[in-house]
């Protein structure tokens, strides 16, 4: 299991990010109150580090969301037309950027990681309640989309200094 | 004097942020090219006048640290300043990245604010602010 105050971390970089990158406030969400993710497309994106430590952060979120963070960090309005590619590119970003501002709170600025490229792939509803199973993750609402991230520090690997942390 | 910068990241969304930040600046501009990768980049400098590279570190085909280490090995490239805009947080990465000639590091996520500040000061120009 992943430390609470590694998720407490995660929790904090990602409301960050949002907020600074495309100006999105995510807010604190739990599964138990019944959020659906029936009707909603599902991706799950994931980058794994190595270095000082390894694992991998992931973010489950659904294309909606995926085009409204676009629209966000490009300034642009929502277009009419379908452009996946430009949607999912912006998401990868958004991960590339929450890892690298989580490695440097969890291990501070001395840490050297390697990142692999983001990793997409679809999730149906099997393997996305299959995902979060395995996983510690928490979950946001953003405008009204939820957002589920996970955080894997890989047994053996992870010393936990504090420096950096809260 | 009207500058042609080097955009380089394999995040689309990245080089449009950083396309319009440039436009969005009182710097005088001839043109912006994009390249997705390092060797996409190295085949831009070598059939076009550059002024200045901004590019990210981790990219497919050939990493930033790459393209830097090429640049630094071509007598008509080495002393083209470059700022890497990158997620990578490490101070000994930054040191490094420092011994090997880049002039500066931002990180992402960055401000519009930052991104002309630096280039300001690495291009030497000034502006009228008032």
């Amino acid at each position: 299991m992943t430390d609470h105050n590694c998720m407490e971390s995660l929790n904090e970089v990602v409301s960050k990010v949002f907020e600074q990158t495309a100006f999105l406030f995510p807010e604190p969400a739990n599964l138990a109150d019944g959020i659906s993710f029936d009707d909603l497309e599902l991706f799950l994106v994931t980058i794994t580090f190595s270095g000082d430590a390894e694992g991998d952060v992931s973010l489950i979120l659904p294309i909606e969301m995926c085009r409204e963070l676009s629209s966000n960090i490009l300034g642009e309005d929502a277009g009419e037309t379908e452009d996946r590619e430009k949607y999912i590119d912006a998401v990868k970003e958004i991960l590339n950027i929450i890892t690298g501002q989580l490695l440097t709170k969890l291990f501070g600025h001395k840490a050297l990681f390697n990142l692999s490229a983001p990793q997409i792939m679809e999730l149906n509803r099997e393997e996305f309640f299959s995902t979060i199973e395995q996983k510690d993750y928490s979950c946001h609402l953003i405008e009204q989309y939820p957002v589920i991230t996970t955080l894997t520090l890989r047994t053996g690997s992870y010393e936990h200094t504090g420096a950096g942390s809260r | 004097m009207a500058f042609n910068i080097l955009i380089v990241d394999d995040s689309k969304t990245i080089r449009s942020i950083l396309t319009k930040t440039l436009k969005m600046t009182k710097l005088e501009i001839n043109q912006i090219f994009e390249a997705g990768n390092g060797k996409e980049a190295l085949e831009c400098l070598q059939g076009n006048w550059i002024d200045l590279v901004l590019t990210d570190l981790n990219m497919p085909v050939m990493t930033g640290i790459e393209l830097i280490n090429s640049m630094a090995q071509d007598g008509l490239l080495k002393d083209l300043p470059v700022i890497v805009i990158s997620t990578d947080g490490s101070a000994t990465r930054i040191g490094e990245l420092k011994d090997k000639g880049v002039r500066e590091y931002i990180r992402k996520p960055f401000t519009p604010e930052t991104v002309e500040e630096i280039i300001d000061k690495i291009l030497e120009v000034t502006h009228d602010r008032s």
